[in-house]
């Protein structure tokens, strides 16, 4: 009998361990929005750390103070009053930095500006939502860094953003514009035939051009060609519908230049080499976004040196994807072939967030032939390098800011999730540890009852968590 | 058993574990103690009528009493939990009798689903809502169903009492809610909507008589029967019945036949009316005759009318009884008459009407056991409604009535009852039912003698309930007395829902819904300080 | 005859008895108000309340004032002395007409153009003791156009028309349409940041849109939707521009963002029917210290929300002084007009309202509203309205 009882009273520990946890995660949920927290030195002590990919640290601990990493070693000298986080079975990993986002855009209808085909003197920056929800569940799923990327509406898009998705509300901007992203491949003749035939009014001098891959190209050329033509001190010959407006054109100067980084979205085989045969017309270089069928030009790839941020992954194309029949020829294997290749390659997940964003993609690519170290590479190190922010992010290093994500076990793990998320030292999500007594005892006896009792603790949490959320606004 | 009592207690535990921090757990006080809430001014709403610096005292669940001043000091009591009330207000726990709180929108489900339950549509889940409620001091709320047209069904009362198990606490079938000329509805149409609900009563009432008339007939067919009048008993029957089925005719009307439970009312009339056949003319009247054993008849499948009309001559009993138990269509009323024609001196079996639980429920209305809301707004709909509740005497509230100020000496002359909803006039151009909606009909209806009450309605999905003081307060602003407005939300609206002997003021015996505010209730810097709910502190001001 | 002046002696008599007097109507006399209580500009009540006017100007208010001789006193013992309330944002008399279809941006636009003083919306806005508003553009325009302060009541336009208020942009949904440019938000934005660089290059221009460009007034900018406040921020630190956020819903969301304007928001329309996570906004606002004005966007929701908006932030805690500066002085400030209305100082407008009761309440009637120092509302004497009180003309429509 009194076996019983330890049982059910470790139901009801468990229950109340899993209503604090669920508290806790609205609690990271509340700070990931960037409201500011305490930002008080923080020790992670952790069974490893991967402080990059080729260096790992058995045992070892992090020393976090006043947002930045201090020391990284085997045994760190805490101050007084450090918050000791200690995690012996979890690891440590660099912050997860995705090079191709698309959190923050919050409206369906206006993500790209229409009025033109060429909107590189345009920010998206000035338009994305800090707040989204979207960036609080990258952050919760480890990712504390990413590249928000134009929409593939314009042929040749806004300046995109590389954001940090949770942490000190003044630190959430890294780089205001980086990039510019063209698209070449259906996106723009789709998206933009919704302000090429405005319903019942035929058309408009907004009218946009392209309808065909040609006549995308063909804008994508012009533009090119008339910023080169002005760089020269020349007028080119015609300015018609497919030439870039003038506030443009310093910034098309610019990429030509190589002053600002070129991205091109495509997906499809013949888009991709299409895309290498344009920009080799100016001898721009690029990083090629998407690129769902990279693995049909890795040779073309590898020669021209050009990086790939590869992905997202998926089980079946979605949205957009689907219905342009860029994607419908997806292989999971094509991370590692273009690895082997030695094409440089980032991995991304794109539209896709929380649980699905950045460590199933790595998870995947390591089932399809990506070792531990080249995935957390992909994620992390060579994003960083595409970025251009590689001293600041993608390894765990000393004097840099504190975007860290304790894992629950080895990165990427189908069982492991991110137990401690740290961006800019604030503590944005913290799970409590997993093998802590009370969920041990209460596994202990008959498991049945376990789940039982904890799945009514998370929904009786649930509800309170919604409603003392509101009490705290 | 000590092993079950474990479990209890652990269980209970775990409970508690998960209750920590939450506004639920400042309800610990013991349930045998008494409440006292001494020294506020005590708005009773009841005959105590306003005491200054008076006492409410609860006990289980109830209010103990509601005095004045005097007894202060004394001894400390173990037994006593003393809330220091003074320079507060204390109130009976407001009750929006007109809310859609939760309750999920649904299509126009015709003119005639009173049996529709508002109950089944409420979401007991949301607990947020009904915590918003509570907080603002707002312990009971009427429901309706959300359709809009015509006869939708029955509204019910949910007390906030335990927002674990709302349901529990719910009164289902408070009223009958009746729609007219609600929505964007044309003269013609309306006019239609109501020539179809004085249809729907007439048909009620046709019903009525109907099942009366039966009633009153089989009474006296028993009395016949009691009196030896002969029922021509089926010879040929009998002897097919003796000689167990040799010669295979079976009796007419019992093939496929299934079982079915009788309905009350006709089964002890019939278990009596069988003794009778069977020749016991002394058998006892039909209360008498047990009932226990058989708890169902026997139908027809097929309804096999056709057969017992062929054999008039033949007449017996058994034939009559399925032919009252099944359909009762008519189609054997030809029959009928000839057999009642051919045989003065026989007794005559009345026919059993149709059951239609609709129309039931329209009875019950009919015979003011359960009261009807008209939710109308024009005038000209409003008067309507008078016309009609005279005609079948129904016991009838008005609800929303945003063109009541027109009417108001009608209203008043009826002596009618009319529920006014949210006293905002949103937007500009309210159309439709709304159009003439303002927030001095409180004052206006109230002069004139109508029983006001306020509730947060109408429905359209918001959640206003928890504004209901707002709303009269907004009625005080336009010229209602702030008394009349209170009333409004409590004992008048208690009476509209049908639970004034237990809800609605502060009278010693009715349930414990108290609250404790920090200034007059309608005062907009007061805020609730205490919720009593059925004698239990469910929230408290958070500090 | 006879008849006819007897009528009109009674009249006399009867308007006497009222205490309705000739010489408030006139307002060029001065007259004075005592009353039970008045509200202090930082809405305190303080306790007998003596207010003279003088040329439709507050000549002394205060508990001890003394009333020259000869002074016409109005006896309002019961009643509490409000100033008339401010609205930052309606489109009052021009529902419907505040945007011109065509182009998204109208700098040259002027609200004062649409002002209609005859239109009854300006009735109904008096009878909920709104004495000044601001008519503002719509949200479908980048740049709406200037705003123009009036008064909902007075002589003539002229005199009605208070001064000119801040330019309006609109970051909203609204504006952002595929049949014109510019189509998003960051379109937007970037035209936004062309067209201040152009303002602050041409120093002789001085239109409203190049005043606010060159950071020497506010804007009163549309931001519905969370992302639209970051935007705004960002448009704030990099140009260095006063913004004003109208309709900060989310503001206690985007605080950082909020404070980052370093100005008031402008928070409402509040119904009943509003999720708690907008009504609590000021209360959360006035603990991070943040200013806020209400509006009630009338016509399209009644001016009767201002009063009643307050009323449901005071519901989510908000305390009586907040509720009254976010109806009176903040407004007043964010629109520009602070020296002139949203207290009752000496030297102000005599704007102000006559209540019977605490001027947060919404139990509490409006008696009698003074703009200018004249007299005009005066709620009916019966006890209840009754069908002869007819707002918007509505009384005796029986169909």
């Amino acid at each position: 009998m009194f076996r019983r009882v330890i049982i059910v009273a470790g139901v009801a520990l468990w229950a109340a361990f899993c209503a604090s946890s669920a508290a806790a995660d609205v609690d990271a949920a509340r700070t990931g929005s960037g409201q500011g927290a305490d930002r008080g030195s923080i020790v992670l002590k952790a069974g490893k750390i991967y402080a990059d990919p080729s260096r790992i640290i058995e045992g070892g601990e992090v020393l976090i103070e006043d947002g930045k990493i201090v020391a990284v070693g085997k045994e760190v000298t805490a101050p007084e009053g450090a918050r000791v986080i200690d995690r012996p079975n979890g690891t440590v990993t660099a912050g997860l930095i995705d090079a191709n986002s698309t959190a923050g855009f919050t409206r369906r209808t206006d993500r790209a500006e229409h009025e033109f085909e060429c909107i590189a003197h345009l920010r998206v920056i000035d338009m994305i939502d800090l707040g989204h929800r979207a960036f609080e569940r990258l952050a919760s799923a480890g990712v504390t860094t990413v590249y928000v990327s134009a929409d593939s509406a314009s042929v040749i898009g806004a300046q995109g953003a590389v954001v940090q998705t949770g942490g000190p509300s003044d630190q959430r901007v890294v780089r205001e514009a980086y990039g510019v992203k063209a698209t070449i491949g259906r996106e723009p003749i789709y998206k933009g035939s919704r302000s090429r035939t405005p319903r019942r009014r035929g058309t408009t001098y907004l009218t946009r051009r392209p309808t065909t891959r040609m006549g995308l190209v063909w804008v994508f050329r012009k533009s090119f060609h008339d910023a080169q033509t002005f760089a020269r001190g020349s007028k080119p010959g015609s300015r018609g519908a497919g030439s870039p407006v003038d506030e443009a054109i310093p910034y098309l100067q610019a990429i030509l230049r190589g002053d600002i980084p070129l991205r091109i979205q495509a997906r499809a085989q013949l888009d991709i080499l299409t895309a290498i045969r344009v920009t080799d017309e100016f001898g721009i270089p690029f990083v090629l976004e998407d690129a769902t069928d990279a693995n049909r030009c890795v040779d073309e790839l590898r020669e021209r040196k050009i990086p790939v941020i590869f992905g997202p992954l998926f089980d079946y194309p979605s949205g957009l994807r689907r219905g342009g029949g860029e994607a419908n020829r997806y292989r999971y294997s094509t991370p590692s072939v273009l690895l082997n290749a030695g094409v440089t390659m980032a991995l991304s997940a794109n539209d896709l967030t929380g649980e699905a964003a950045l460590p199933q993609q790595a998870m995947y690519a390591m089932r399809f032939g990506l070792t531990r170290r080249q995935a957390l590479a992909a994620v992390t190190t060579t994003p960083a390098a595409l970025l251009e922010i590689q001293d600041i992010a993608g390894s765990v290093a000393e004097g840099r800011p504190a975007n860290l994500v304790v894992w629950s076990g080895e990165p990427f793990d189908v069982t492991t999730r991110a137990d401690v998320v740290v961006i800019g030292g604030c503590i944005v999500k913290e799970c409590p540890a997993r093998s802590s007594a009370a969920g041990k005892k209460g596994t202990g006896g008959s498991g049945d009852q376990g789940i039982e009792g904890a799945s009514d603790g998370w929904w009786k949490a649930r509800l309170r968590g919604v409603s003392g959320d509101l009490d705290r606004l | 058993m000590l092993r079950a009592l474990w479990r209890v207690v652990a269980i209970a535990a775990g409970v508690g574990a998960c209750l920590v921090g939450s506004p639920a757990s400042a309800q610990d006080a013991p349930k045998a103690k008494t409440i006292m809430i001494e020294g506020g001014t005590v708005l009773s709403m009841g005959p105590a009528g306003v005491i200054e610096g008076g006492t409410v005292s609860l006990r289980k669940g109830k209010i103990k009493s509601v005095r004045g001043a005097g007894r202060a000091g004394g001894m400390p009591n173990p037994n006593q939990v003393r809330i220091d009330a003074s320079g507060k207000y204390v109130t009976p726990g407001l009750i929006d009798a007109w809310a859609d709180l939760n309750v999920a929108p649904g299509g126009n489900a015709g003119t005639a689903n009173a049996s529709c339950r508002a109950i089944d549509g409420l979401d007991m889940f949301d607990r947020h809502d009904f915590e918003q409620a509570l907080r603002n001091g707002v312990t009971a709320i009427c429901v309706e169903p959300a359709a809009t047209k015509g006869i939708v069904g029955t509204a019910a009362l949910v007390r906030l009492a335990d927002l674990d198990n709302i349901g529990a606490s719910a009164e289902t079938d408070v009223c009958l809610v009746v729609r007219l000329g609600v929505g964007k509805v044309g003269p013609f149409l309306r006019l239609k909507e109501l020539a179809e609900l004085r249809k729907a009563f007439k048909e009620a009432k046709e019903y009525r008589e109907a099942w009366e008339e039966y009633e009153e007939e089989l009474e006296a067919y028993a009395k016949d029967l009691k009196a030896g009048k002969k029922v021509k008993l089926d010879k040929k029957k009998e002897k097919a019945k003796s000689a167990d089925g040799k010669k295979g005719k079976k009796p007419k009307g019992r093939k496929g036949r299934r079982l079915r439970p009788r309905d009350s009312s006709g089964e002890s009339l019939m278990a009596w009316l069988e003794e009778l056949e069977r020749g016991n003319a002394g058998a006892a009247g039909p209360g008498a005759v047990s009932i226990g054993e058989t708890q169902f008849c026997e139908d027809d499948e097929d309804g096999s009318d056709e057969e017992h009309a062929t054999d008039v001559d033949d007449f017996d009993l058994r034939s009559w009884l399925d032919v009252y138990f099944s359909s009762g269509d008519g189609s054997s009323g030809g029959k009928k008459k000839d057999a009642s024609k051919k045989a003065d001196d026989e007794a005559k079996k009345p026919e059993r009407p149709k059951k239609d639980r609709n129309k039931e429920l329209l009875v019950r209305t009919l015979k003011r056991e359960l009261a009807v809301r008209f939710e109308a707004h024009r005038p000209a709909d409003i008067l309507n409604v008078l016309e009609l509740a005279g005609e079948f005497n129904l016991d009838a509230a008005v609800v929303g009535a945003s063109g009541g100020r027109y009417v108001a000496e009608p209203l008043g002359k009826a002596e009618s009852t009319v529920v006014l909803g949210g006293m905002i006039r949103t937007a500009l151009f309210e159309n439709g039912h709304y159009r003439d909606h303002d927030s001095v009909n409180a004052a206006v209806l109230s002069q004139a003698d109508v029983a006001v009450v306020i509730g947060s309605g109408p429905g359209g999905g918001g959640n206003r309930a928890h504004y209901l003081r707002q709303n009269a307060a907004i009625a005080v602003g336009a010229g209602m007395d702030a008394e009349g407005a209170l009333a409004a939300v409590t004992i008048n609206a208690a009476r509209v829902c049908g639970v004034a002997e237990s809800l609605g003021s502060l009278e010693p015996g009715k349930t414990a819904d108290v609250v404790v505010w920090s200034g007059h209730p309608l005062s907009s810097g007061s805020v609730v300080e205490y919720v009593f709910v059925g004698g239990k502190e469910v929230c408290r001001r958070e500090p | 005859m006879s008849r006819q002046t007897g009528t009109i002696v009674a009249a006399l008599v009867a308007t006497w008895a009222a205490g309705f007097t000739p010489p408030v109507e006139g307002g060029d006399r001065p007259f004075a108000v005592r009353a039970k209580a008045y509200v202090d500009r930082d809405g305190s009540v303080v306790n007998g309340a003596t207010l003279i006017v003088k040329d439709g100007k507050v000549s002394a208010i205060g508990s001890d004032v003394r009333v020259p001789a000869g002074c016409f006193v109005l006896d309002r013992p019961d009643a509490t002395i409000c100033p008339g309330f401010v609205d930052p944002h309606v489109t009052l008399g021009a529902m419907g007409r505040t945007g011109e279809a065509a182009n998204s941006i109208e700098t040259e636009a002027d609200a004062a153009e649409l002002f209609n003083r005859y239109h009854h919306d300006f009735d109904r806005a008096v009878r909920a003791g709104v004495t000044t508003v601001l008519l503002t553009p719509r949200s479908s325009h980048l740049v709406g156009g200037r705003t123009v302060a009036v008064k909902t009541a007075g002589e003539t336009t002229l005199t009605r028309i208070v001064g000119p208020g801040p330019i309006k942009l609109s970051l909203a949904p609204a504006a952002f349409t595929t049949a014109r440019p510019p189509t998003s938000l960051q379109g937007g934005l970037a035209r936004l940041r062309g067209m201040i660089a152009a303002a602050r290059a041409d120093r002789n221009d001085e239109g409203a849109f190049a005043k606010w460009a060159r950071g020497e007034a506010v804007a009163i900018v549309d931001t519905i939707e969370a992302a639209e406040l970051g935007s705004l921020a960002r448009l704030v630190a990099d140009e260095r521009v006063k913004c004003v956020a109208l309709h900060g819903n989310y503001a206690a969301e985007r605080l950082s963002d909020i404070k980052l304007t370093g100005q008031p928001v402008i928070l409402g329309t509040y119904e009943f029917t509003d999720s708690l996570r907008f009504t609590r906004t000021p209360v959360i606002l006035q603990r991070e210290g943040v200013g806020f004005a209400l509006t009630s966007n009338a016509p399209r929701y009644g001016p009767e929300l201002l009063r009643i908006g307050a009323a449901i932030a005071m519901a989510q805690g908000l305390d009586a002084a907040a509720a009254h500066a976010a109806l009176t002085t903040t407004p007043a400030e964010i629109i520009g007009v602070q020296d002139r209305v949203g207290s009752l100082e000496v030297g102000k407008d005599a704007d102000f309202i006559l209540m019977d009761g605490q001027s947060l309440d919404l139990t509490s009637r409006i008696i009698e509203v003074f703009v200018d120092g004249r007299r005009v509302y005066r709620a009916d004497t019966r006890e209840a309205g009754g069908t002869s009180r007819s707002p918007d003309g509505a009384a005796g429509r029986v169909n």
